[in-house]
């Protein structure tokens, strides 16, 4: 009878939680906005990010393992026919490796590698919504808000949230990116030129590219290359695909299609200075 | 009281592991469903201080701005009570509408106000998130059905016992 009195009572007053969870949450979303609790999210992600990360690698293995059983038939296909591959392959190799090594020792000659950039290598952990990626990098390998992740001389994206050992990158495809490029004909060696200057920016559809000179010369295949104070230096986003060919406007808008496919990445590349 | 605080961490631990565990592979959040069945087995303080702490380490591992978890959690909440006045809270199909209700609009406002809050930008929901949304919300609707079953169980047997 006590019992059922105090559970009863308990019911009563659940909805005062609501006001005050409301409070709470409207008072950190200020603080947050205010960027006063910074150092607070760094020392839970410093004791908890570890949890973090053994689970996001738990459910990636499920997710794997799941993954080869539905697929379990075009795996032993492939796996015949990457057997005949890897055999060729092996032989290619071996040419590859003298050309490496002798690649190597003429960019050292000729210092071609740029010193005041430092590149860390980042695993992907997840994607959050399309728009995002989490990386296993963060404050403690010395990234902060704002570097640049790339893959080769592919733009991937920036990071926006650092936390102890992982961070937050923002893909081109989110809605919030915005950035100044140009556009390079597709042309090879010295006929290729710069056809216009365009805005990219992410959209629901893919990457949108507008602000394109009607009588610039750009056409679907040419390179789009992303020039923004944000990246610092010119980096490969994709090409040019879907140009609108509407003649009563003054500019042309598209789409680009990414140099690099963001959901089958499993490695990149954070770029950071050597000062930091 | 030792033995209690222990349990709570240990269980929070535990959470959190599913919490992040889940999310990355269905997108599907433990966190709703485990204070939706505490907010009537608790009393209101300690279920707040509870929900609190879980958020707040939810949004800086998952990476969402501070406070958006608990304040989707507050208007799923506020929702649900609000439905429970108009329809009746014990009996067994009519009582777990509203549960739902308030699990879809935690998942949606969860997915509009992530981005407002970090970029400025609105985010972008679809009729396949929505689907989405709509398949969580029941699956988490029948883990809580069957949650309130077995311990309402255990209740009755701890009565037969006593």
């Amino acid at each position: 009878m006590f019992l059922k009195n105090e559970s009863e009572q308990r019911n009563s007053n659940g909805w005062l939680s609501i006001p005050v969870t409301l409070t709470i949450s409207v008072f950190f979303l200020f603080l947050n906005s205010a960027g006063w609790l910074n150092s607070l999210k760094l020392g839970i992600s410093y004791i908890l990010d570890p949890v973090y990360e053994s689970s996001t690698n738990c459910a990636l293995e499920v997710s794997g393992f799941f993954t080869t059983v539905v697929n379990i038939s075009e795996f032993r296909d492939e796996y015949n026919e990457m057997k005949v591959r890897i055999a060729k392959y092996e032989v290619d190799n071996l040419a590859f490796k003298e050309l490496s090594n002798e690649n190597k020792d003429l960019k050292k000659q000729l210092e071609l590698e740029n010193p005041e950039n430092r590149y860390v290598q980042s695993k992907i952990l997840d994607h959050i919504e399309a728009d995002y990626v989490i990386l296993n990098v963060g404050a403690k390998d010395g990234v902060k808000k704002g570097d640049i992740v790339v893959l080769g001389n592919s733009f991937v994206g920036i990071l926006v949230d650092i936390n102890q050992s992982s961070s937050k990158a923002r893909l081109p495809i989110s809605k919030s990116n915005f950035l100044e490029s140009y556009i390079l004909s597709s042309e090879k060696g010295l006929d290729q030129r710069i056809l216009s200057r365009a805005v990219v920016s992410g959209s629901s559809n893919g990457i949108r590219i507008e602000n394109i000179g009607m009588n610039s010369g750009v056409k679907n295949g040419d390179i789009v290359v992303v020039n923004d104070s944000k990246v610092g230096e010119n980096l490969i986003l994709g090409t040019v695909v879907g140009l609108s060919e509407d003649p009563a406007t003054t500019t042309r808008a598209g789409y680009v299609s990414p140099a690099v496919d963001y959901y089958d990445l499993v490695n990149v590349f954070v770029k950071i200075d050597n000062d930091s | 009281m030792i033995v209690k605080t222990l349990i709570i961490v240990v269980g929070l631990f535990l959470l959190l592991f599913l919490e992040s565990f889940f999310t990355t592979l269905f997108s599907f959040c433990v966190l709703i469903l485990v204070l939706l069945i505490l907010i009537d087995k608790w009393d209101w303080k300690s279920w707040s201080f509870f929900a609190v702490i879980s958020t707040l380490i939810t949004d800086t591992l998952l990476h969402r701005p501070f406070g958006v978890t608990l304040f989707a959690v507050a208007i799923s909440l506020a929702t649900l009570y609000l439905l429970f006045l108009v329809m009746p809270k014990k009996q067994i199909i009519l009582s777990y509408i509203p549960y739902f209700f308030a699990i879809f609009l935690f998942y949606l406002l969860l997915n509009l106000l992530t981005p407002l809050l970090q970029d400025g930008v609105w985010g972008v929901v679809n009729w396949l998130d929505i689907f989405g949304y709509t398949i969580r919300a029941i699956i988490s609707v029948l883990i809580i059905f069957l949650s309130n079953r077995v311990i309402e169980n255990f209740r009755s047997n701890e009565d037969i016992l006593v």
